[in-house]
């Protein structure tokens, strides 16, 4: 965005402003890429779910992954959005170098997020289960590959804005911590989705 | 604007973001996409008159690349020339001249749109020179034969065709984000949403249609390139998958996008009616009411594309109710058109000429339409020639008539110079005549049951009767092609040699014809125009004029200083 054009938006938002009150452009965009986002997985999950039903003996794939892993990536994740608000918060209250450290930490815990995945994927691979196994799995890895693709997509975003927050350096991007957070908050919830359906999910389907 | 900005050869004509380069950006690539599509459909045509003639050009069109040719023919008009030309393009170059932005709400975003759906052409196009050749399973990538190499012999192609699809159902999306966003949160000082033109409110109501559709296609297509790449099974029995799924996938955004190739359209042709009617649009709020409840319904009809494929009869029942009930909002829209034309002092300018003939084509298309929602007549005619007549007696109305009609509209503002209007009447009579020479001899070749997606008819005795409908239905498409050298003529003639345009030469209300021709950079001189009324106040009693303009105190560039 060129200075002419961020000098017309400020004049802009002050002068001629009429749309709802409150709702900048940043967050409107979001939603709007967030509710898109929504029914990608809803496509999927939704699939998923589908076949489940007629296939009861996915059960039995289902109990080969890990539980005990599912878990810790769980808390990673639901941990990594708290420090996630908690950087917004610090830096509506301008602290940048405090908001800067949260990020780290949310940084850490996602790329500890995606470690764990890792070693799932490779125990996984390790007993011959690769998408092309069956159905189930080609589900399993789709689902938790294009989540991850999601969470290294955030990580990417936080780092760049950490970068900046830590030279206290955000200026115009200040707004755009809130935006990320809203984001990650939609990553995680789409693994609150993904992780009992993939990895608790073990009864028997429809028959 | 105050601000002097020298912009390099790169900034401004290849990484722009000024939203008025990007929407040249997308005519051009629309305009020469559709010289792929238009060259394919020549193909198509000539083997079905002249089966295993050597084709100008081209060489025999074999079979085999028959398959490739429809496929490619139905992929780039509807992804590559439809929506760049009827969304990206109109929405890009409208929505901010007509709300009173300066710009996108976001600039950068808009430029990667473009060079998103420029790489995917690239890659489509590109896919003609890997092993194996392009895909040439359909447009609609039915599975399984676009789930395994093993049914085609075609695998780099087919990934390419996948990847480059969802590359630009992801640039399309952003972009509606973006138009969105505009809308909400940058109209100008009094352009409440009753005075938002209704072009805009087409676009914008593409845009939410898209957004809300495209995300389970995009699904289907990470599963498909897992069943092409990793060796899945998605959509593959013997693996455990279900083909059909694709197709519900597929014809749940499908049915949707059609829309999206149609709502821009309206709009245009609504907005283009009140100008050269002298008349306000009939039914405002009654058009805006019936296209939500259109939107609302388009999300479950999709399943009258799936008729033949054996589905529980329970199921066709709401399907084809739901789908008969669609016709309802479509059918007061178009009786709004009707009467927005009724009684005006009608002035016969090239836009309207495109206009009207949407309106006389289109009706064909929508008609045809409701043959198809049966069920029972459905399953006969799905297979036929029907079928192709039927949906290119809609597309080509909405995407080439909507698009002339808008490009011949908005040429002065655009380029600031008029088009010649000899060349521009002669471009759509013979467009219009021998449009309906190509298509209405394909309902009566399909009624007699000509089956489509078959290369060489001759091959097939029961087809001979058809032999000298379909020679004149080649014929009139080669005429059809050829008509269009008149566009480009006039289109890149009159850019350079065209009479100057004024200001605001069709005495219309709304307010990008208050801005420069060409508009500058921002479009607006150092105020933003200020609204102060609704932007169809034609021929009010007690006004002097016949027409209001929408911001009747801008000064425009002349305050500048």
């Amino acid at each position: 965005m060129d200075n002419v054009t961020v000098v017309d938006h400020v004049e802009y938002e002050v002068e001629d402003y009429t749309g709802p009150a409150g709702t900048t452009a940043g967050r409107l965009g979001v939603w709007i890429l967030i509710s898109s986002e929504i029914t990608i997985f809803a496509g999927l999950l939704g699939s998923y779910i589908l076949f489940r039903l007629f296939h009861p003996e996915w059960a039995e794939e289902s109990s080969h992954l890990n539980i005990v892993l599912g878990t810790i990536n769980t808390m990673l994740l639901l941990t990594s959005n708290f420090f996630m608000m908690k950087a917004s918060t610090a830096v509506e209250q301008d602290d940048q170098k405090k908001s800067a450290k949260l990020m780290l930490v949310t940084v850490a815990l996602g790329f500890a997020f995606l470690v764990v995945k890792g070693f799932e994927y490779a125990a996984e691979f390790s007993h011959g289960e690769f998408p092309s196994k069956n159905a189930f799995w080609s589900f399993y890895f789709l689902l938790t590959g294009l989540h991850g693709t999601h969470i290294l997509g955030g990580l990417v975003a936080i780092t760049i804005l950490w970068v900046k927050a830590k030279k206290n350096a955000l200026g115009e991007l200040k707004g755009r911590v809130a935006l990320t957070g809203l984001y990650w908050s939609f990553v995680e919830v789409v693994w609150i989705f993904l992780f009992p359906l993939l990895y608790l999910l073990r009864e028997g389907g429809a028959k | 604007m105050s601000q002097e900005h020298h912009q390099s050869f790169l900034t401004k004509y290849i990484f722009a973001t000024d939203h008025k380069m990007v929407a040249r950006q997308f005519l051009f690539l629309a305009l020469t996409m559709a010289a792929f599509g238009g060259y394919y459909a020549f193909l198509i045509r000539w083997e079905l008159a002249y089966p295993n003639q050597p084709a100008p050009f081209f060489g025999v069109v074999t079979p085999d690349k028959f398959n490739v040719i429809i496929t490619l023919h139905g992929t780039i008009m509807l992804f590559f020339v439809g929506m760049p030309l009827l969304n990206a393009f109109p929405s890009n170059f409208l929505v901010p001249l007509m709300i009173g932005a300066r710009d996108m709400a976001f600039p950068r975003l808009n430029m990667a749109t473009f060079w998103m759906t420029f790489v995917a052409a690239v890659m489509l196009i590109s896919s003609f020179f890997v092993p194996g050749g392009p895909v040439a399973g359909g447009w609609t990538g039915y599975a399984p034969l676009s789930a395994s190499s093993e049914y085609t012999g075609v695998k780099m192609g087919m990934v390419l065709w996948i990847l480059s699809l969802a590359l630009i159902f992801i640039a399309s999306s952003l972009g509606g984000i973006n138009y969105i966003v505009t809308v909400v949160t940058m109209r100008a000082k009094g352009m409440t949403y009753s005075r938002v033109p209704l072009t805009v409110w087409f676009l914008l109501a593409a845009a939410v249609t898209f957004f809300l559709a495209v995300g389970p296609v995009l699904a289907a297509a990470f599963m498909l390139l897992m069943d092409n790449v990793f060796g899945t099974g998605f959509f593959l029995p013997y693996k455990g998958g279900e083909p059909l799924l694709w197709q519900h996938l597929f014809w749940f955004f499908g049915h949707p996008e059609v829309y999206v190739l149609f709502f821009p359209t309206l709009g245009f042709v609504l907005d283009i009616s009140a100008v050269f009617a002298r008349k306000p649009v009939f039914g405002k709020k009654l058009i805006i009411g019936s296209t939500v409840s259109a939107i609302a319904l388009s999300f479950i009809v999709w399943a009258h594309h799936m008729f033949q494929t054996g589905m529980n009869p329970t199921l066709v029942t709401p399907f084809a109710i739901t789908t008969i009930l669609i016709s309802v909002p479509f059918a007061i829209i178009y009786v709004c058109m009707f009467l927005t034309v009724w009684g005006g002092s009608i002035s016969l300018e090239t836009p309207m000429l495109w206009a009207l003939g949407f309106l006389a084509t289109f009706l064909v298309g929508g008609l045809t339409g409701i043959f198809l929602g049966a069920a029972g007549a459905d399953i006969y005619l799905h297979g036929t020639y029907f079928v192709v007549a039927h949906f290119h007696y809609t597309f080509f109305p909405s995407v080439i008539f909507g698009g002339f009609a808008a490009i011949n509209y908005w040429y002065p503002k655009m380029f600031g110079r008029m088009l010649n209007r000899t060349a521009a009447i002669l471009h759509f009579v013979l467009t219009f005549i021998f449009f309906n020479c190509t298509f209405w001899p394909l309902f009566i070749v399909g009624m007699g049951g000509m089956v489509r997606r078959i290369a060489d008819p001759s091959f097939y005795p029961q087809y001979s009767p058809f032999v000298h409908l379909n020679i004149f239905a080649t014929l009139s498409a080669m005429c059809l092609i050829a008509t269009q050298t008149i566009f480009l003529w006039n289109f890149f003639y009159s850019m350079k040699n065209g009479k100057k345009a004024e200001l605001n030469p069709y005495q219309a209300n709304t307010l990008e014809w208050l801005a420069a021709s060409p508009p500058p950079h921002g479009n607006w001189g150092p105020k933003l125009p200020v609204v102060t009324c609704d932007p169809y106040e034609y021929s009010k009693p007690g006004n002097a004029e016949d027409w209001h303009s929408q911001a009747p105190s801008y000064k425009g560039e002349a305050s500048h200083g």
